[in-house]
C-alpha cells in the first residue's frame, strides 16, 4: 500500500497497482523503493484525489499507453469523441473539478484522464460561437481593436463556411 | 278645451339634477332624461279668433267668455313663466357641474401627465439599474474567471485540448465556425496558444478557383505558416487551380497524408506523384472509374518508397494488376502495409500479396471467377485481413477456396463479409474447417453480410471458440460495408 498526503493534509491509502497508474508515482516508488513514507502531493487537493484515486480504481490492471502514443496526433484525433461511459459518467463534474482533475492528471502523469478530461473540454467547446465559449468558460474578450481587425481580416475568406 | 303640459314634471326634474348628473343612472328625472323630453304647445284656437277687432265684451259664445279665456291663459303663462325659470336654473346648474367635471378633468390630465413624468422617469431607472446589474455580474465572472482553474492549465494541456477539436477524420475547408480558427477568436491566450500550435494548421481540404483567390490566398498561406514544416494532410477539392498548385508548391515535400479525386487524374499531368510527393505515406483516391486506372496504375507506380497505405475509395472498379509484368510494377507495393482495393483477376489477391510482402491490413472487394485451383501462398506479415465477396452472379468463386490457398501465419483479425444472396455461401462447415486447419493466432473473427447460410447460433460460436479458445466471434449480421 502507498500513503499519499494531499495538498489540504489528508491522507490516502491506496493500492499499488492502482497508484502506479500515476507515472510520476510509479517512477517516486521504483527511485525509492519499498517506503513506508507518505508521498506528499502539494499540488492536489483531497477532493481532486479522491476523483483520481476512482478512476485509477476503475481501469486497475490496464495497460498503460505507450510513450509514443501521444506522438501519434492523428490517432488522437480518432478517438476524440471515444469516451467509455464509465468514464463520460465519471467526468461529468462540474467546471472547476474538470480542470482540477486535468490538472491533477497532467501532474501525476495519469495520460489516459488527461486524454478524458481533455477530450471532454474539447467536446464542450465544439460547434459553440465565440460568445457562446466566452459565456461558458467566463473568458473575456481581451483582443485590441488591431487584434480584432486582424482577425477578421484571417477569417474574411472562411467566414461561415 | 284644454292646455297641456310637458310630459315631466320640469321643476322636480331640475331641482334633482345634480343628484341624477352624479349617481343616479336609473332615475326617471335624470337629466338626459329630461333632456330627451318634449313639450306639446296646444291649440289656442278659440270662437272668438275669427272674428278679431271687434267688440265681444258683452258676447258669450259657445258658453265661454273671453274674460275666462284670458284667466286661462293667464294660469297657463304663470306655469310655463316658472318652467322657463326651472329650466334656466337647469341649465345653470348643468353648466356649472360642466364646469366643475372639467376642472376635475383637467386635474386628472394633469395628475395623468405627472405620473406618465414619473413612469418615465422610474423606467429610465429601472434600465439604469439593470445596466448595473449587467455590469455587476461582468465584473464578478471576471474575477471568477481569474480564479478559475483554465487559466492554470499549462499550455502543452491547452493545446491538447485544441487537438481535440479538430475535425476527426475528416478534412474540412478552413471554416472560422470550426478549429483551429475558432480557436484563434476567443481572447489572447487561445490565440497564442493555437496559433503557436502547429499540429492544428496541418490538415485541410484544399480548394479555390479565381473567384476571391487573394483572400483564398492569404488564408491557405496563413495555414502553410502556422503549420511551421510539419507534416500534411490535405484533400484536394474540385476546384484544384493552377494558382493554388503555385502556392501549394513549396509545400509539396511535406505531404504525408493525401486524398483526391480521381478528376484530378483527367487530363492532368500525373507527374505530382512522380517528384512532387516525396514524403507521402498515404495516399487515398475517390471515386475512380475504369477508364482512370491505367492513368492511375502509372501514378501509383510512381509513387516514393516513404508510401504505406492505398486506399481507393469506394472499392472499386476491380483494379487489375496482374496483366502487369512483376518486372514493370513499382516497387512501391513492396513498401505498403495498408491497402484497400477491389480486385477480380484470377489469384489476384494472392498476386497483391505477393506484391505487397509489408503488408499488415488488406481491406480487399473480391469476386472470383473461376474454378481451378489456386496456387498456394504464405504472407508471414499480414495482421488484418478484410474481404468483401462482390455483388455478381458472374464471380462466384467461395471464400473456403481462398483461404485454403492461403497461410497467414500472424493473421489476428479476420473478417468476411458478402454482399449478396447470390454469391456462393461459405457455411458453417467451411468456417469450422478453415479454424481447425488455422495454425496462427487468430483473435478475431468477424462474419457479416450473409457470408453464411444461417446467422451464427451460440451452438456454432461453441464450436467455433472450442477450435481456437482465444477467438472472439462477432457476428455483423446482414451488415455490408
Amino acid at each position: 500500500m502507498v500513503h499519499l498526503v494531499t495538498s489540504d493534509n489528508v491522507e490516502f491509502v491506496v493500492d499499488k497497482e492502482v497508484v502506479e497508474r500515476s507515472v510520476l508515482i510509479k517512477n517516486m516508488l521504483e527511485d525509492v523503493g519499498e517506503t513506508d513514507q507518505s508521498i506528499p502531493l502539494a499540488n492536489v487537493s483531497s477532493a481532486v484525489l479522491r476523483k483520481v484515486i476512482e478512476y485509477c480504481e476503475h481501469h486497475r490492471g490496464e495497460p498503460l499507453p505507450s510513450a509514443d502514443a501521444d506522438q501519434n496526433q492523428d490517432e488522437t484525433r480518432k478517438r476524440t469523441t471515444d469516451i467509455s461511459e464509465w468514464d463520460q459518467k465519471f467526468i461529468t463534474v462540474d467546471q472547476e473539478m474538470l480542470f482540477e482533475i486535468i490538472l491533477a492528471a497532467n501532474y501525476l502523469d495519469i495520460k489516459s484522464l488527461l486524454d478524458v478530461g481533455c477530450k471532454t473540454v474539447a467536446n464542450m467547446i465544439k460547434g459553440k460561437t465565440p460568445d457562446e465559449i466566452r459565456r461558458l468558460f467566463n473568458i473575456v474578450n481581451d483582443f485590441t481593436p488591431e487584434e480584432e481587425a486582424q482577425i477578421k481580416k484571417e477569417n474574411e475568406w472562411a467566414e461561415d463556411r | 278645451m284644454q292646455t297641456p303640459h310637458s310630459e315631466f314634471n320640469i321643476s322636480g326634474s331640475v331641482s334633482d339634477m345634480h343628484q341624477c348628473t352624479t349617481n343616479q343612472p336609473e332615475n326617471n328625472n335624470h337629466p338626459f332624461q329630461l333632456a330627451r323630453s318634449q313639450v306639446i304647445i296646444p291649440v289656442f284656437e278659440t270662437p272668438y279668433s275669427k272674428f278679431p277687432n271687434t267688440d265681444h265684451s258683452t258676447v258669450e259664445l259657445e258658453r265661454q267668455s273671453v274674460v275666462n279665456i284670458i284667466a286661462q291663459r293667464q294660469q297657463q303663462l304663470d306655469t310655463v313663466l316658472y318652467e322657463l325659470s326651472a329650466l334656466e336654473a337647469a341649465i345653470d346648474n348643468v353648466v356649472s357641474i360642466i364646469a366643475e367635471r372639467r376642472q376635475q378633468l383637467d386635474a386628472v390630465v394633469d395628475e395623468i401627465s405627472d405620473l406618465q413624468a414619473v413612469m418615465d422617469s422610474v423606467k429610465n431607472l429601472y434600465q439604469q439599474v439593470v445596466e448595473k446589474k449587467e455590469k455587476i455580474m461582468q465584473s464578478m465572472n471576471l474575477h471568477k474567471g481569474l480564479l478559475s482553474v483554465l487559466w492554470r492549465l499549462p499550455t502543452e494541456v491547452l493545446s491538447q485540448i485544441f487537438n481535440h477539436c479538430l475535425p476527426e477524420t475528416k478534412l474540412w475547408p478552413p471554416s472560422n465556425l470550426r478549429a483551429p480558427m475558432l480557436l484563434t477568436r476567443i481572447c489572447q491566450r487561445w490565440r497564442e496558444v493555437a496559433v503557436g500550435t502547429p499540429d492544428l494548421w496541418c490538415r485541410m481540404y484544399v480548394q479555390a478557383d479565381d473567384r476571391g483567390w487573394e483572400q483564398a490566398a492569404f488564408c491557405y498561406d496563413l495555414w502553410l505558416k502556422r503549420s511551421r514544416g510539419r507534416p500534411l494532410s490535405l484533400e484536394f477539392g474540385y476546384h484544384y487551380s493552377t494558382k493554388l498548385r503555385s502556392l501549394l508548391q513549396p509545400h509539396m515535400s511535406r505531404i504525408k497524408f493525401l486524398r483526391v479525386s480521381s478528376d484530378y487524374f483527367r487530363g492532368r499531368s500525373p507527374q505530382l506523384f512522380a517528384t512532387d510527393l516525396p514524403a507521402l505515406q498515404e495516399l487515398t483516391i475517390l471515386g475512380m472509374i475504369d477508364h482512370d486506372i491505367p492513368t492511375i496504375a502509372q501514378s501509383i507506380s510512381r509513387l516514393p518508397s516513404t508510401m504505406r497505405s492505398l486506399k481507393f475509395i469506394p472499392m472499386g472498379p476491380f483494379f487489375d494488376i496482374e496483366p502487369l509484368p512483376l518486372s514493370s510494377v513499382s516497387p512501391v507495393w513492396a513498401y505498403l502495409t495498408d491497402v484497400q482495393i477491389a480486385v477480380c483477376h484470377p489469384n489476384a489477391l494472392l498476386h497483391l500479396l505477393q506484391l505487397c510482402p509489408n503488408l499488415s491490413s488488406l481491406n480487399a472487394h473480391v469476386g472470383f471467377d473461376q474454378r481451378e485451383p489456386m496456387e498456394s501462398f504464405t504472407h508471414t506479415k499480414l495482421q488484418s485481413l478484410c474481404i468483401l465477396q462482390v455483388h455478381d452472379p458472374l464471380l462466384t468463386r467461395p471464400l473456403s477456396d481462398l483461404f485454403n490457398a492461403l497461410s497467414l501465419p500472424n493473421l489476428h483479425a479476420l473478417e468476411a463479409r458478402r454482399n449478396s444472396r447470390n454469391a456462393s455461401s461459405w457455411s458453417h462447415e467451411d468456417v469450422k474447417a478453415l479454424l481447425a486447419r488455422l495454425k496462427w493466432p487468430l483473435e478475431t473473427l468477424t462474419i457479416g453480410g450473409q457470408v453464411t447460410n444461417l446467422t451464427i447460433t451460440d451452438a456454432q460460436r461453441a464450436e467455433y471458440v472450442s477450435l481456437i479458445p482465444s477467438l472472439k466471434v462477432v457476428n455483423h449480421g446482414s451488415t455490408y460495408f
